[in-house]
């Protein structure tokens, strides 16, 4: 039985600022969450810049030590909870019901709160750095005992946490119900676009980790307001208690931000190769197991923590195991290029260079697995290149490649493909100069979130800033492709866009109408 | 205006699932802390 929902949509589109506050629209809130990432992408950039300008030459310069500890924390916390999440639940916002051929998200009042959680999150944690104390200093991982010493900030912080775990835990519910209930018929689970599944996957570990989090954070509250003593050896506590539970949350944060990733990239890479994708069943079953793997992997973290040796070779063959679907991915995309018809516009340009650099964070990270070895990495810089090969070059570089891939799509006319190049190179480049002499200051023993080092770093150093300075500036690139497509200054984009694309947002209208699939479309 | 259509097994899917992930979710953060106070 069918029945019809009228109340609220009408195929007009709303106009003014209310369409943008009191939305309902899984376009609408997908465009909110990309520029919301967007913007937040640029503040936590900014901070890096500070970081890297402070890091330029040995010696105090820019910024006294406190701030600089302040600008790693919250560079890390914006990139990560303001940037990359929410970016890509602007993508599943836009994708996802086009992909399964569903008229909206199942819950589409939900998603409008979703969304309109993170602004203000997002204040509390910049308004964070001017209240008296500082914002938070500890670095993105909040350990006490500093987070239990330091000020209000991290009062700020932790209410920040929490409302950026509701944005996500209801973005999830929402995505999953959505995809297990809103599939046009004949969508069935092994047909869905590898995006939608490596979402779903995603808004599961999403649902089992943000609430852990959720409960260490709200116990270093009652610790430095109520008398506990959760993680304050004063009271009988325990600090690394609090450094398991974070990492039982933080190493699946990791695969909540490269999984979606690799689905836009399933995406891309078989348009622009003219191949079918090499294995979905096999990419499925990858993502799942990666999935799987991230929860029984945590305490390669802190390994230098003090565990009995069982736990660490527990922890090390554990860690290991990842390599094994992770290389079945990258093998398939591989595959899915061996003798395809290739072309490389921008969007495979991107996800090219994020198969490649992933790649050589993934290296990096198993080298690290093996725990004697990680003694000597852990806390240097070689660390900081490690997870920015695979946070930037893995999910930002995916990111990159969606937006250059459904641009088109999304506002109805083409990008301008010699800015996107130019984008594409200046990130590449500056992205490479900035992290790669990184591996080799790590591994000569530089401790990363110091704003000081020895002199023999100076000149990797220096190499660094300048790469930083060439891949910041180089997104506002970005911002100019992306204002010069939404006023239509390029050609009229097909429904197809590309060549042939798989998939159902291809059959409608570039740009889509407000509303669409008000009929489910059927499936063969 | 009529531009979307749900129908009956869609509404009670949706409620189903949201009920079980939210009580998955209020679970998962309250044995979270009380493990520790156990």
């Amino acid at each position: 039985m069918t029945s019809t929902v009228a109340d609220h949509h009408h195929d007009e589109v709303p106009k003014g600022i209310t369409r943008w506050l009191f939305t309902t629209n899984h376009k609408d809130i997908g465009t909110l969450y990309l520029w919301f990432a967007f913007i937040m992408f640029l503040v936590g950039g900014a901070m890096s810049l500070i970081i890297r300008t402070e890091l330029f030459q040995p010696g105090l310069q820019i910024v006294n030590p406190h701030f600089f500890n302040q600008m790693t924390t919250v560079h890390a916390l914006v990139m990560v909870f303001g940037a990359v999440m929410p970016g890509f639940v602007g993508f599943a916002n836009w994708q996802i019901p086009m992909m399964i051929g569903a008229p909206d998200m199942a819950l589409p009042r939900m998603n409008n709160w979703s969304f309109w959680l993170l602004p203000f999150a997002a204040a509390l944690l910049i308004i964070s750095l001017f209240v008296p104390g500082g914002g938070p200093a500890a670095g993105w991982t909040l350990y006490p005992p500093l987070t239990i010493q330091g000020g209000m900030g991290v009062d700020f912080t932790i209410f920040t946490v929490h409302l950026l775990g509701m944005s996500s835990i209801l973005g999830s519910i929402n995505i999953i119900a959505t995809i297990l209930n809103m599939r046009a018929p004949g969508m069935t689970l092994m047909k869905m676009p590898l995006f939608v599944w490596t979402w779903l996957i995603t808004a599961f570990l999403l649902l089992a980790a943000i609430p852990v989090f959720a409960g260490a954070v709200t116990m270093l509250l009652t610790d430095r307001h109520f008398g506990t003593a959760f993680f304050d050896p004063a009271g009988g506590g325990d600090p690394v208690l609090f450094q398991h539970i974070f990492w039982f949350f933080g190493h699946p944060e990791v695969y909540i931000l490269i999984l979606p990733a690799f689905g836009v990239i399933s995406q891309v890479i078989p348009t622009f190769a003219r191949k079918p994708l090499f294995g979905y069943t096999s990419m499925v079953f990858a993502s799942a197991g990666i999935a799987f793997l991230s929860f029984i992997v945590w305490a390669h973290h802190m390994y230098t923590v003090g565990m009995p040796l069982s736990g660490e070779l527990f922890f090390m063959y554990a860690t290991m195991l990842i390599a094994i679907p992770t290389g079945v991915k990258i093998f398939n995309w591989l595959a899915t290029m061996w003798q395809g018809s290739m072309t490389f516009e921008t969007p495979m340009l991107y996800a090219i260079a994020c198969v490649a650099l992933f790649t050589v964070g993934g290296l990096t990270g198993l080298t690290m697995s093996i725990t004697p070895a990680d003694f000597q990495y852990h806390d240097t810089y070689y660390i900081v290149a490690h997870f920015h090969y695979t946070i930037f070059a893995g999910s930002v570089l995916g990111m990159f490649a969606g937006t250059y891939y459904w641009l088109p799509k999304w506002t109805g006319y083409m990008y301008d493909e010699r800015l996107g190049k130019w984008h594409f190179w200046l990130t590449i480049i500056g992205f490479n100069l900035t992290f790669f002499p990184q591996h080799f200051l790590g591994l000569a023993g530089m401790p990363r979130r110091i704003p000081d080092y020895a002199l023999q770093f100076t000149e990797f150093n220096m190499v660094s800033t300048v790469g930083s300075f060439i891949m910041g500036f180089a997104q506002l690139i970005l911002l100019l492709v992306v204002v010069k497509a939404i006023r239509g200054s390029g050609a009229r984009a097909t429904s197809e866009v590309w060549d042939n694309p798989e998939g159902l947002e291809w059959t409608l209208p570039s740009p889509p109408p407000y509303h669409t699939f008000a009929t489910a479309p059927e499936v063969k | 205006m009529t531009v979307m259509t749900v129908n009956q097994a869609q509404r009670t899917g949706v409620r189903r699932t949201v009920t079980v992930l939210v009580l998955f979710v209020v679970v998962v953060f309250a044995w979270s802390i009380a493990k520790y106070l156990l």
